[in-house]
């Protein structure tokens, strides 16, 4: 059983389809009975879409901070 | 607001070359847009992109040969572009290059989704603003490993290799940086949408 801290690192993971069977299977056990964490899961898929959609964009310049 | 480039990237790229073709000046030329938006992402200033795409250009012209079609012409200059980018970084040394230990608490991002509900109206283009300002926040390490993998879309191990870290370090890059992003669309009220 996977707690939430675990479940969170692995996210990423699962994104790029790089988890063993039966991590996935603990993921999806996990992501089905906590809402936090399959809240967190949802943001991090739509966000990963978003990132994914600036490939054939452009950049686009603002005024900002120096970076990090 | 302005955009780095004048002429937008093509929506489709260029095709790869199969075994033992000319790539020449104008096929490499015409990844130019691709190329100078994934330099500027990377180092956030218009003159040092422009530089480093150049040297990708002579550096690829010099490799052309070497070029074996087993990826398109795109994939394989964004790495040539990727070890120039890794370089400057070196040289401006303002991040240590270096492998970090694993352990203990590898990603130590934990912090689960806001509890609001999500927001089904998420406005792509404000989105991918938001996405793009805080790609500038990320550390550089971390805004290479997202810019390869989730924009390039490279396998990791072809990302760990155009910036030269070990596959366990590109794993901690990558949930890191994924995490901040997803923490600035949470903080600018944009959440995943239903």
């Amino acid at each position: 059983m996977l707690d939430c801290r675990r479940a969170h690192d692995v996210l990423s993971d699962s994104i790029d389809g790089v988890l063993p069977w039966w991590k996935r299977i603990l993921l999806r056990v996990h992501l089905s009975i906590c809402p936090g964490c399959a809240r967190t899961d949802q943001s991090l898929r739509s966000c990963h879409g978003v990132v994914g959609s600036l490939r054939d964009m452009p950049p686009i310049i603002e005024d900002e901070d120096p970076p990090g | 607001m302005t955009l780095i480039a004048t002429t937008s990237v093509p929506a489709t790229e260029p095709a790869s070359a199969p075994q033992g073709a000319v790539i020449d000046d104008a096929a490499i030329r015409q990844v130019e847009p691709v190329l100078m938006g994934f330099a500027y992402r990377a180092v956030r200033r218009e003159d040092v992109a422009r530089d480093l795409v150049q040297e990708t250009y002579i550096a690829a012209l010099e490799a052309k040969a070497s070029f074996a079609g087993r990826s398109t012409l795109r994939t394989w200059m964004v790495g040539i572009l990727s070890r120039k980018i890794i370089d400057f970084y070196r040289r401006t040394r303002r991040e240590v290059l270096m492998d970090i230990p694993p352990e203990p608490d590898p990603l130590g991002t934990f912090a689960p989704a806001t509890t609001r509900a999500p927001d089904a109206r998420l406005d792509p283009a404000l989105a991918m603003r938001v996405v793009e300002k805080s790609l500038g926040k990320l550390t550089e390490l971390e805004r290479m490993a997202v810019l390869l993998v989730d924009i390039e879309q490279m396998e990791r191990e072809e990302a760990g290799n155009a910036m030269g870290v070990q596959p366990t370090h590109l794993r901690v890059l990558l949930h890191r940086g994924r995490h901040k992003l997803r923490k600035a669309l949470e903080d600018a009220g944009l959440q995943a949408s239903t």
